[in-house]
Order: C-alpha cells, then structure tokens, then sequence
C-alpha cells in the first residue's frame, strides 16, 4: 500500500503534452547575471485548460519580470500580494477569462498557473531575473536548473507544498531546451566549459557568446564554468530608479587570508545510498569518496557511513588517516551502492552526529538532496554544532535544499555534475575549505563620505578565496559622490586581532532595468522577512510586502498576476480541465540510462507515438502497476525496507532482481542456525557461541573468508574491525579470518542444549577435523587479544575497540 | 446563502477552511464531483463539503490525493499479489536485445499467446534498431 506519497513518476506515452519547450538567453557582466526564460505553451486539448507548471530556477535568483504573449497580443501584468493575487486569479477564472500567476513556493520553486487556456490556443511567458554569481577559488560556476527530480517523502505535509504545486516525473516526457549566453569583461577572456552540454563558443569582439552544440532538453541542470579568473574584490554603485535620492551598493568581497596554516580535518563522511542516486550519481560519489580518501593525512580523522531508508556506519568511532585504515576504507567504498531505499536523511544525520569524536567534527555529505523534508534536516544539523559540507551530485540536484543545509550550519556546498573534468577541482575547493581556518566577527567598513540607509548583515563566517558579496542602501543626491573603498575587516579563527580580508573600490555603473537596486531589495525583504519569522513579529508583515511590491519583486509574499478579459463570445463556459505539465527525467536519474553515453552521442530520434498508434499498446503503467511492496524479497536483501519505499526501490532495480538472482544465492534450508546481519555500529553481534554453533553446522567450505563475510554472518563491527585493525594490521585478509575462525573453534563452545550438543559431537565425529593450514603467531595474537572471553559475551577490550583507541 | 445546501465554491472553502485553489484542484481532478450549473452558477451540495473534508483529514493524514481518490471511489484496499507456492516452477525466456538489455517474459503470467510474443520479439527488436542507428557518433 502506498499510503505515503513517495517519489512519483508515470510513462503516460499517449497524452499530448503543452509545454512546447524553453528557450533562455543570458548576459552576464561583472558578477551579475540577467536571464530570460522563454516557456511557449499550447493547449493541445478540445476542451479549455488550466495549465500549471512548478519550474526551478537558481538558488538566489531574483525574479524580475514576466512577459506575457497570448496568441501574438503582447499582456501586461503586476506584483501584488499573495492573497490579492489569488483572489483575483480565482476571479478571472470563474468568469471564463484568462489568467497568469506566478508564485513562489515553499520548497524555492515557482509555479506558473495559466488559467483558461481555449483549445488550440498559443501562449509564450517570459519568466525574467537576475543572480549574482559566487566568485570561489576563481571560478564562477553558473547552474540553470531545468527539471525538479522525484524526491523522497510526502510534498504536502513534509515539503509545505500546496496539491496543485506539487510535481510528477513522466518518463517519457520531453521538452526540447535551448541557450545562449553572452559574457562580457574579463568573463569573456576566461577558460570557459561546460560540464553538462556540448556548446559551441563564438568570440564577437570583447564578447564571448556560449550555444547549445547540440539538441537539448529539459533533463539535466545547464553549467558553465568560468575559470582561472582573480579573486579579485569588486563593487559598484547604480541609482535607484524607484526612490528618489536612492543609491544602491553591491560589493563582491573575496576574502584572502593570506598564508594560513593548513588544519588536520575530522570528518564524518555520510553517503546517500538511496534508489535516486542509482547509475551515474553513485559512480561519481565512488569516485568522490575515493579522492576524499586520498588526501587524508595521518593527522586527519575520518568515519564512514551510508544511508537510505536505514544507516550504515563503516566504524564505531573516528579513524586516524593511516594507510591501514584508507586501505580498508577504500575496499569500503569499492562495495558501495545505492541499494538503501528511500531518503531518511535527517535520522541519518541524528546517527552521525553520534558518532563519538574528540572536539570538533564536520559532517562530509553527498547526495543529490532529492528529498522533501529538508527543513527538518537543516533543524538536526543546526543543533548538533556540526558543519555540513556538502557534495551535491546528479544531472540535476535540488541545490537550494542544499546550500540552504550547508549555509546554515557554516558549511559549504559544491556541485559536481556527471563528468571526470568536474570532479577534481570540486574535491580540491571543498577539503581546502574544511583545512583552512575561517574569519569571523566580520564587518564592512564603508567610505566616509557615503551615508548608509541599510546594509545587509554579513554572514557569521567566511572561507579564504569565496565570494562574500554585501548589497547596501545609500543616502545620495548626487551618484557621483558615492566613490571611495569598501572594507571588510574580520578575525581569523586562531587569532583574535581584526584585519582587513577585501578591500574595493567602489565603480559607478549606469543601468536602465533598475536591476542592481532591485536585487538589493531582495536582499533586504529577505532579512526583514527572515527576522519576522524568527521573532514572530507579525506587524512586520506589511512592511516587507510593502517592499517587495514596490519593487516588483514575487517573493513568499507576492505574486504575479495577469488578468486578460475575454470578450463575452469567447468566455470559457466550464470550469478548466487541469493540466500539470509533467516534469522531465532527469538524465541518468537513479541509473535510468548513462549521462556518460548521450554526450558522445547527437540525439535520439525517437517517438514513442508513432510506434503504438496502430497497435493496442498503452505506456501507461497506472492501471496494471505490478504491487512490487508484496513480492518476496530476495534474501541477498540484507537491509529493512518499508513498503513505502518499495516503489523507490522497484525503480532502481526496475523490478528485474526478483527473478534474476542466480538460484545459489535464493533463500534455501539449511540445517545450521542463522544470523542476519545487524547493522546497528554497537550491537555486539553474534556470542562467540553462536559463531561457533554456525561454523559446526557448515561445511568448511562455507566458512567466511573475508571480514566482511564475517559481518554477514551476524559478527559485530567492533570485532570485525578490532581484527582487521589491531590484530590482523597488515595481514593478509583471509588468513586472519582463517586463523580467528581457528581460534574461536578451539574455545569449543556451544549455545545449544544437551539434544544440539550431542548431535554436534557425533557430527564432529563422524566428519573430520575441520582445520585449515592458519600461521601461528597470528592465532597466537588473537588468542591473546581475545583474553577474559566467555561462551556467551566478547572481551569488553574487544567491544570497546575503537572507543579505546580515541580516547 | 440562499439554500442551506446549496453553496458556491467561496463558501464551500470557507466551511472546510481550505484555499479556493485546493478545492478547485481536487474538483479538476475527480476528487470531488463536479458542481451544477456553469462558471459563476456553479453550486456545491452536502456531498461535496463531505468529499473535502475527508480528503482534508487523509491529507493531513500523509495519505496521497491518488490513494484518496480510490477510498473515495469505494475500492478496497488492493489484494496483494498471489504469493508463489513453494516448488511451483516458473520458466523465464530471456530475449536478449543486445549487450545489458534483456527482456524477462514469462508468457503465462503475462497471459501472452505464442503469436503475440513473437510479435513482441520482433516489435522490441526493430525499436531497438531504429533508436541505435539514429545515434550512432558521426
């Protein structure tokens, strides 16, 4: 029963899509980007239609205008507040005219509602905004998002999302995607590339324009990289068109500490192993891990752990870097894969967090963030103290989630898309981050001759060499006066003397949209909204609506309207039938095809229409869905899913496993006792009893020859890791487990009862000696590491393993 | 209000205490029967405010709008899929399109004739082709 909306996704081949596709044209100057989105619709259906489409757009984007073109007449609309927008939404509506909201939803994404769209009619939206782009370690990575990704968990009671908001995936939908950019300045001059697409780069004077090379479409997040540029401190100063004697500031601070001394790191590494990161996004978090790994040092510390539905922690406590212990974790991440289930993230983290370690620790997340309840997540990060670094992967992460996660607990988040290229230098920022101290207690100092109205609050902590930018309201008559140095001052973190981090002069720039003002604007409703939420001042509300409304600016408080009065014969009648534009798949989401292949390739031609029109076959799965939720799980299944999860894990094994697992490996009788594997880091495991009865009952050909066979078996991680650690360092792995096995076999002990014990002695009997060739002085070390142990309970040395060590 | 019965779409939202937008959304998509009369006449009955409140409480509840509208609908909870007997013995055909992609049938759960796989072979097989040679590199 799916009782709990999980990640939804249909193939409904056979209904006509209305979203024809998007187009978007960028200019970027300086650190500020303008963008325009250009979404064309039709109303494929004889009947009139509502259509209501849930878009992404980037973390930070300012939305600052909607053009509106229906069937050629160019429409005008306006922003107003939420509830004044809806009512008259809902108005036009019920009267059989036409109209357009835009509105911002809780989760950072929009949703545009074209209301009374008749059969066969066209309409294009522009959806316009503006960014400010992050400078980091001189490099500019620009991400357009263009589909939202199935995400884990129910979006009405979880995600704050309204019914009609919400978004389903079709696989089979497909909306054709085109871009063209145009950089300016410096920009220009820059390495440009593109992770995501193939694009083509057209010099044309001091510009560089960047073009889709081949078709695209709405499946992967657009990024363009623009590298080896200074960090370099820049502001500049526009006149505000919407106040009089206004002047709006925009410093882009990027912070040099000069030579700091480099930091052991202690790093809790947590890995989503969920469906959703099946295929391509597990393989690039192995490769991840695997660079994580391998630029640890002997001082650092590091642990290891998994999620999905459940978590899997690798060890107890913290390891130091040895190369014994990157030894056995890369044999760790080797084996890892996205076989846990749903997305239980934030119970993930509570587990993590647990982990014991002496002073501080960071949290090492990666993931593609596909879940609804992040605001629950970012509550349980927030508490425990923890930074949360994150690594974002996927054709297309939920990146607000996860910058919101990282903001708040004075982590950072990075992305890597599916490519090699991408990877390195993201693994090379992000450890250079957690290595390196912060400046905090920081302040900006402004020109003496500018008088300040409002400043944005700086952000408690700053990481060398990352964009830190500040937007201000300023007093002034006259534009020109507002010239001078913008400083921001700080302490490092290993001293407590304030010194200057970036210092710019400030450039007078002329515009015509207003867009430096506007973009200050936001940032100030953003903070008068943010106190008011935090000090449930409820006065406050006007305030900020105020703000946002005079400058034009769909915020959580307005909306865009649009209003299109119908002529009386062209009224719709009825109300609109519904139509939510289906999302994309993104490319490669859990492992449904490769990123890897369609870039080498130019395009799939290919409909699924007109190959069933003359048969009876229908792509829609809703009727005959197979109830995957009751079939038998496969006993290499070794983790607890619930049935709620079972869709999310049916997508990931598409269903086929049930059947195709060889018969060796299928649930079968046996004559001994067995033990599931517990993954709980202080469950004990099996008694030394119980391992012993397990191996009596099997052959010795059966017998576990790696650690972690042995966890399988049922043994603790404590164990397990004490013998891989401590008594088998540097041995090779079968021979010790040969010679524990030998060890523990010649303790002869036994849970059974009088019955169980005798049929054991004839077994033993009547079968001979079970001994295996194991080297001495190795059974010797575990004999004496396993002193004090009795039938039924490890040594305490051995359960306490890595705690001891730490400590 | 005329009719104590009789409600317009306002005052059924205010009733249940739900947006005008939500109830909208579960009449466009057969949660809720569909009013009488057009456009602004529209009016909603007892039996309407009965269906929203429901689905307001499952909502609440964390059920989903498409589980909502088969409990609404009356259909009983799914019988779950006929657990296989121990030692029935099925038989799997593999059709293997090409190197990784395989089609698992098996024609007596899929209730296929010998005709119909054949021409499910041929079908999957051409498909195949077609999408290959449309995208092999320049």
């Amino acid at each position: 029963m799916n009782a709990l909306r999980q990640a939804e996704i249909f193939c409904d081949g056979d209904k006509n899509l209305m979203l024809l596709g998007v187009k978007a044209n960028g200019a970027i100057k300086g650190r500020l980007l303008a963008m325009s989105l250009q979404q064309r619709f039709r109303n494929a259906s004889e009947t009139n239609t509502e259509i209501t489409y849930t878009f992404p757009l980037p973390f930070g984007a300012v939305l600052m205008g909607v053009d509106v073109e229906l069937n050629g007449k160019q429409l005008k609309g306006e922003v107003t507040a939420r509830s004044t927008a809806r009512a008259r939404y809902e108005e036009a509506i019920s009267e059989g005219n036409s109209s357009i909201m835009l509105e911002r939803n809780a989760d950072h994404s929009y949703t545009l509602e074209l209301g009374n769209l008749m059969a066969r009619e066209e309409c294009s939206i522009t959806v316009r905004y503006a960014q400010v782009l992050q400078l980091d370690h001189g490099q500019i990575r620009l991400m357009l998002p263009t589909t939202i990704a199935p995400r884990y968990g129910n979006p009405i009671t979880q995600g704050g999302l309204q019914p009609h908001q919400t978004t389903v995936t079709d696989i089979t939908a497909e909306y054709p995607f085109d871009i063209s950019l145009t950089l300016y300045g410096d920009l220009a001059k820059a390495n440009v590339a593109s992770p995501s697409h193939k694009t083509g780069y057209h010099p044309n004077g001091d510009e560089l324009v960047v073009r889709l090379a081949q078709r695209g479409s709405l499946d992967r997040d657009f990024v363009l990289t623009v590298s080896d540029l200074q960090n370099q401190s820049s502001a500049i100063s526009c006149l505000d068109a919407s106040v009089k004697g206004q002047t709006a500031l925009l410093a882009n601070f990027s912070p040099n500490f000069g030579d700091s001394s480099a930091k052991p790191v202690s790093a809790k590494i947590l890995v989503d192993c969920s469906g959703s990161m099946g295929g391509d996004s597990i393989a690039a978090a192995r490769n991840a891990l695997h660079r994580i790994v391998a630029s640890l040092e002997p001082a650092d510390k590091f642990s290891l752990s998994r999620f999905g539905s459940t978590v899997e922690h690798r060890s107890r406590g913290m390891w130091g870097g040895t190369a014994q212990a990157k030894t056995s974790a890369k044999r760790w991440i080797d084996s890892v894969d996205a076989n846990l289930g749903g997305t239980e993230m934030a119970g993930a983290l509570t587990s993590t967090i647990a982990i014991s370690h002496g002073g501080q620790s960071d949290i090492l997340l990666i993931t593609d963030g596909e879940i609804q309840g992040i605001d629950e997540v970012i509550n349980v990060a927030k508490q425990s103290g923890h930074r949360v670094f994150v690594v974002a992967i996927g054709a297309s992460p939920a990146e607000a989630h996860l910058r919101r996660l990282a903001a708040a607990t004075g982590g950072a988040c990075d992305f890597v898309a599916n490519s090699e290229e991408d990877l390195e230098p993201t693994m090379i920022r992000m450890f250079s981050r957690m290595r390196t101290s912060r400046a905090s207690n920081m302040r900006v100092e402004w020109p003496e001759s500018i008088d300040v109205k409002w400043s944005q609050k700086i952000p408690g902590f700053a990481f060398a060499n990352d964009a830190l930018n500040v937007c201000a309201f300023i007093q002034s008559q006259d534009i020109e006066a507002t010239t001078g140095v913008v400083r921001l001052w700080g302490c490092l973190d290993d001293s407590g003397s304030e010194v200057i981090l970036a210092e710019a002069e400030v450039v007078v720039v002329e515009s015509t949209v207003n867009t430096l003002a506007r973009v200050a604007a936001y940032a100030q409703y953003a903070e008068t909204s943010q106190s008011r939420k935090l000090q449930g001042i409820s006065g406050e509300l006007s305030k900020s609506q105020e703000l946002a409304v005079q400058y034009q600016l769909v915020t959580d408080e307005t909306n865009f309207i649009l209003v299109h009065e119908r002529d009386a014969s062209e009224k719709a009648l009825e109300m609109p039938d519904a139509h939510k534009v289906p999302q994309m798949m993104p490319a490669g989401w859990g492992g449904t095809g490769s990123v890897q292949y369609s870039r080498r390739q130019d395009s799939v031609k290919f409909s699924i229409q007109e190959c069933v029109t003359d048969s009876s076959v229908r792509f829609s799965n809703k009727a005959a869905a197979p109830d995957y939720g009751s079939m038998a799980t496969p006993s290499v299944w070794r983790t607890n899913r619930t049935s709620a999860a079972a869709k999310v894990d049916a997508l990931s094994s598409g269903g086929m496993d049930d059947f195709q697992i060889p018969a060796f490996l299928r649930k079968q009788a046996d004559d001994g006792p067995s033990y599931a594997r517990r993954n709980a880091p202080d469950d004990a495991g099996i008694t030394p009893a119980e391992f012993s009865d397990w191996l009596n009952a099997h052959a010795a050909s059966k017998w576990p020859m790696s650690f972690n066979a042995l966890r399988d078996l049922g043994l603790g991680l404590a164990i397990c890791e004490w013998l891989e650690l401590e008594a088998g360092q540097g041995r090779d792995e079968a021979a010790v487990v040969r010679a524990f096995i030998a060890v523990v076999l010649g303790f002869k002990y036994s849970s059974g009862n009088g019955i169980r014990k005798a049929v054991q002695t004839i077994k033993g009997a009547i079968q001979p000696e079970k001994q295996s060739a194991v080297a001495p002085e190795l059974t010797a070390a575990i004999r004496v590491g396993l002193q004090g142990v009795q039938a039924f309970k490890w040594p305490d040395a051995v359960l306490n393993f890595p705690a001891v060590q730490i400590a | 209000m005329s009719n104590p019965d009789q409600h317009t779409l306002n005052e059924l939202c205010v009733l249940a205490d739900l947006p005008v937008r939500t109830v909208r959304y579960y009449v466009q998509n057969g949660l809720v029967d569909k009013p009488q009369g057009e456009t602004r006449a529209a009016r909603y009955g007892a039996r309407q405010l009965e269906q929203v409140l429901l689905i307001k409480k499952w909502t609440a509840a964390g059920v989903s709008l498409d589980r909502i509208r088969e409990l609404l609908q009356g259909e009983e909870a799914p019988v779950p899929a006929r657990v296989r007997k121990a030692g029935s013995v099925e038989v799997w055909s593999h059709l293997h399109v090409s190197d990784g992609l395989e089609v698992a049938i098996e024609p007596g759960r899929a209730q296929l004739s010998p005709e119909q796989v054949r021409a499910f072979t041929r079908g999957v097989m051409a498909l195949y082709a077609s999408i290959t040679d449309a995208t092999t590199p320049e």
